[in-house]
């Protein structure tokens, strides 16, 4: 009922956000800032200390035309100290050409400037390119692995029940889960791309939901991390299934098995895109591999009959999404508020951890701690629980 | 030095203490319309420049109110802390006007006006608000 009820929610709410604006038409940062640096490079190029009104005018057109604005707002809001060493390094450039300064001298205020650029697509890119292979590439084992799970113990349950020959109706569950997921995947793409306004705002709900999803998910592992908790879980679905003599209901259970994983899936994936602009070549690379890694996995459960402990599975999967789900918080608050839905009220002298999607504003960490402050009593509870269960 | 004479001093030095810290909290308390001058005397320098012909001048100015004192002065960094994104947004699209203007070598009288009228009031909020003149809001 529970996986039914989140497979629901997360179709619901894609459904509802059709109308919103793109995913895709995304401010790609790393293309921004390679525009603002080519126009500078050229601007420095052509200076002449005699003329230099052109240059001038050129470097304030490009602060207030290409710098100022969506891109100054996306640096501000990920670290407030390097957009003000940029505009002051904006500052710097113009006035040197306003006094006449030497090529070399104006030169040497742009190159600085240009190595603050650099510094850009690193500092807003949740934590740079081996961050996010290393999330897509965690995203789609631990989402396939499950999915995978569940489906081998339904097969195996059923065999076990002497009912192989219904084996192919999972296989059918799966295939359209499959289909259907990939389908979801297309017209997110598609139907997104054909709105361009207010995308910062929907990136940033989309982040959330992920977080909230993902929050979701981490509790739900941990709670299964038992694996007779888990084996009994599969096992309910089967006996149901057979006993009503209702296969569909089997198909049904490996579709919704596979369906949320991949619903999840591509949620999930939208929003590690949408957090890490111009870091696309790392997110398939990371994607990739992890279809490697489920094959080799799948061979070895199956044809070496391997069995993973899934106590320490769940566990570890359980606090990865946990991580996760507060860098997705930090992450969609920034693009709220570069969506403007969101005020931002800075929090000076604290740092940045872009790993953590933790930015200094009241807004982001107020979002990140709903989610962390409850952990401390929850975990206290369970050590309550856990005592009165097992008295030393 | 006897003891009257340092007790004196002692007194002399307090008192001037005492005189100047009212003076002081003032200075501080019109810090930001202070500075909103400085920057409406640059932007009146290009409107100027501008209906004297002077058309390089004019852009000059138009820019430098912009970097060197809405900007060089903490008068952006203060909006965007006190008064939001939205409002700093705002008047850099109205210092923007003001330099495509001068580019384009046109009137500045409207854009410039519009300036002096944002500059002026967000001062006094900034003020109001005692806003650091780092351009941080105080105990923050």
């Amino acid at each position: 009922m529970r996986r039914l009820f989140l497979a629901l929610a997360v179709i619901v709410t894609f459904g509802l956000s059709w109308s919103a604006p793109s995913l895709a038409a995304q401010l790609d940062v790393a293309a921004a800032i390679a525009a603002v640096q080519a126009k500078g490079d050229s601007l420095v190029a052509e200076y002449d200390p005699a003329q230099k009104m052109p240059t001038m005018r050129g470097f304030s057109s490009l602060y207030f035309e290409q710098f100022d604005g969506d891109l100054e707002n996306t640096i501000g809001a990920a670290d407030s100290a390097l957009k003000s060493q940029l505009e002051a390094g904006f500052a710097q450039v113009i006035g040197q050409i306003r006094k006449g300064g030497t090529s070399a001298e104006v030169q040497a205020s742009w190159q600085s400037l240009r190595d603050g650029l650099d510094k850009v697509p690193e500092r807003i890119g949740g934590g740079g390119a081996l961050a996010t292979f290393i999330q897509s590439f965690l995203i789609l084992v631990r989402e396939g692995f499950e999915a995978m799970l569940v489906v081998t113990a339904l097969l195996a349950y059923l065999r076990r029940s002497g009912a192989a020959e219904k084996t192919v109706v999972v296989y059918q569950g799966v295939g359209l889960a499959v289909l259907a997921s990939l389908g979801m995947a297309w017209g997110m793409s598609t139907l997104f791309s054909m709105s361009g306004a207010g995308r910062e705002a929907m990136e940033g709900g989309t982040m959330l939901l992920a977080s909230a999803v993902l929050f979701y998910c981490s509790y739900w592992l941990f709670a299964k991390r038992e694996a007779a908790r888990w084996q009994s879980y599969v096992q309910g679905q089967v006996d149901q299934a057979l006993s009503g003599g209702r296969l569909y209901a089997l198909g049904f259970a490996a579709f919704l098995a596979v369906f949320r994983e991949g619903a999840e899936t591509v949620l999930f994936y939208q929003a590690l895109a949408a957090g890490a602009p111009g870091q696309m070549p790392a997110l398939l690379g990371g994607l990739a591999l992890a279809v490697v890694a489920l094959a080799a996995l799948y061979v070895a459960m199956r044809v070496l009959s391997i069995r993973l402990p899934l106590r320490l599975f769940f566990s570890v999967t359980a606090a990865l999404l946990y991580y996760m789900a507060i860098s997705f918080a930090g992450n969609g608050v920034v693009e709220m508020q570069n969506g403007h839905v969101l005020s931002v009220t800075p929090l000076a002298g604290w740092p940045s951890l872009s790993w953590l999607g933790f930015y200094p504003t009241v807004e982001g960490v107020l979002a990140q701690a709903i989610l962390v402050v409850p952990l401390v009593p929850w975990l206290v509870w369970r050590g309550l629980v856990a005592r009165k269960v097992n008295p030393a | 030095m006897s003891a009257v004479s340092r007790s004196l001093r002692g007194l002399l030095l307090v008192a001037g203490l005492v005189a100047a810290e009212p003076s002081l909290s003032q200075a501080a308390d019109g810090h930001w319309a202070g500075v909103a001058e400085q920057v409406i005397a640059e932007v009146d320098r290009a409107e100027a420049a501008m209906k004297a012909g002077n058309f390089d001048a004019a852009e000059e100015a138009a820019i430098a109110s912009y970097f060197d004192f809405f900007e060089g002065l903490n008068m952006e960094i203060a909006e965007r802390q006190a008064l939001g994104a939205r409002r700093v947004s705002d008047v850099e699209a109205l210092f923007h006007d003001l330099q495509s203007q001068a580019a384009k070598r046109a009137d500045l009288h409207g854009v410039a006006a519009s300036l002096r009228k944002a500059l002026r009031a967000d001062a006094k909020q900034l003020d109001a608000d005692k806003v650091g003149p780092d351009g941080h809001l105080k105990g923050k």
